[in-house]
């Protein structure tokens, strides 16, 4: 049901009740008149044989109100009756929308991280990742030789400056039991390009 | 007051509504009207329990309203007996049937 027809059937309700209510008093008051009460006092009369109009109209709205939750609740209880009754429809739907809502939130949390959130730089829009291309290798993206990347950066007008990094698995045996860390081998310039301080002690120095 | 007014026993002004309603389209005033009358006084209905009770009826679908045009010429709501309507009373008035006798069998043999 649209919300405008609840909206517009509660205010039927109540013109309709108004005017049932009002019927009766009137009739009430006639009638009295009829065997010759004046209009005020049958009026009157009337107001206080009905006992309560405000009242009796609460209690008969009480009763669409009722009805509305009965009819909520047994909606519900017929659709469970359904769902009970046919499960392989039931299975299907349900497959259908986990599927659909999973795969939509799968797709829209890759777009967040990868195009809506910005990486954890500063000016991480003028970041880019370059790679050396020889398609007469086997694995044409192969590793870069430093001293190649010092080229690069020297000869570099485009961007402010080009670092590079390469890691690897090493083993610290100075504790009881070996423990594997990942340590990544920094070209120079490495934090200056991504803008970031090391989180204790200094920065290397050009002559490192 | 003529004769001394009876309180109705809980249930029974549904049935009374539905056979009202049965004689013909009536209103709610005329409703309490003719229960009164046809009683000869003694049953007399109040507003406050008559307008919910018809409101109840409407809503599980054993009566039918629609607006009309009264004897004196205003809008009222007229209430006529559906086909749902029809079995529930006969099915109350049966039930009735049977549990009046059944009350006076025991005032008979209590005595």
């Amino acid at each position: 049901m649209k919300w405008i027809d609840f909206f517009a059937r509660k205010s039927k309700v109540e013109r309709e009740l108004e005017s049932e209510i009002g019927f009766h008093l009137e009739s009430v008051i006639r009638e009295k008149m009829a065997a010759g009460v004046p209009e005020k006092a049958a009026r009157r009369e009337a107001l206080i044989e009905f006992g309560g109009a405000e009242q009796t109209k609460e209690d008969c709205r009480q009763v669409h109100r009722v009805a509305s939750i009965e009819n909520t609740w047994s909606n519900l209880k017929s659709a469970a009756r359904f769902l009970r009754k046919s499960p392989g429809f039931s299975l299907t739907v349900i497959l259908t929308l986990a599927l659909g809502i999973g795969a939509n939130s799968a797709v829209f949390s890759a777009i967040d991280t990868i195009l809506l959130r910005p990486l954890p730089f500063a000016d991480a829009n003028e970041l880019v990742v370059l790679h050396q291309h020889n398609r007469t290798r086997k694995n044409p993206r192969g590793l870069l030789a430093p001293r190649r990347l010092e080229e690069w950066n020297k000869q570099n007008s485009t961007l402010q400056a080009i670092s590079g990094w390469y890691t690897e698995n090493v083993s610290e045996s100075s504790g009881a039991l070996p423990e594997r860390l990942l340590r990544a081998d920094v070209a120079p310039r490495f934090l200056q390009v991504l803008g970031v301080r090391p989180a204790l002690g200094r920065d290397f120095t050009q002559a490192e | 007051m003529p004769t001394e007014k009876s309180d109705l026993l809980q249930g029974t002004l549904d049935m009374l509504i539905l056979k009202i309603v049965a004689l013909g389209p009536v209103h709610g005033y005329g409703i309490s009207q003719r229960i009164r009358q046809i009683s000869k006084d003694v049953l007399q209905v109040q507003q406050g329990s008559l307008y919910p009770a018809l409101h109840r009826l409407e809503r599980r679908g054993w009566l039918d309203a629609e607006w009309g045009e009264s004897e004196n010429g205003r809008q009222a709501k007229f209430y006529k007996l559906s086909a749902g309507g029809r079995k529930q009373l006969a099915e109350e008035q049966e039930n009735w049937q049977r549990l009046a006798v059944a009350v006076s069998l025991i005032l008979r043999t209590a005595e």
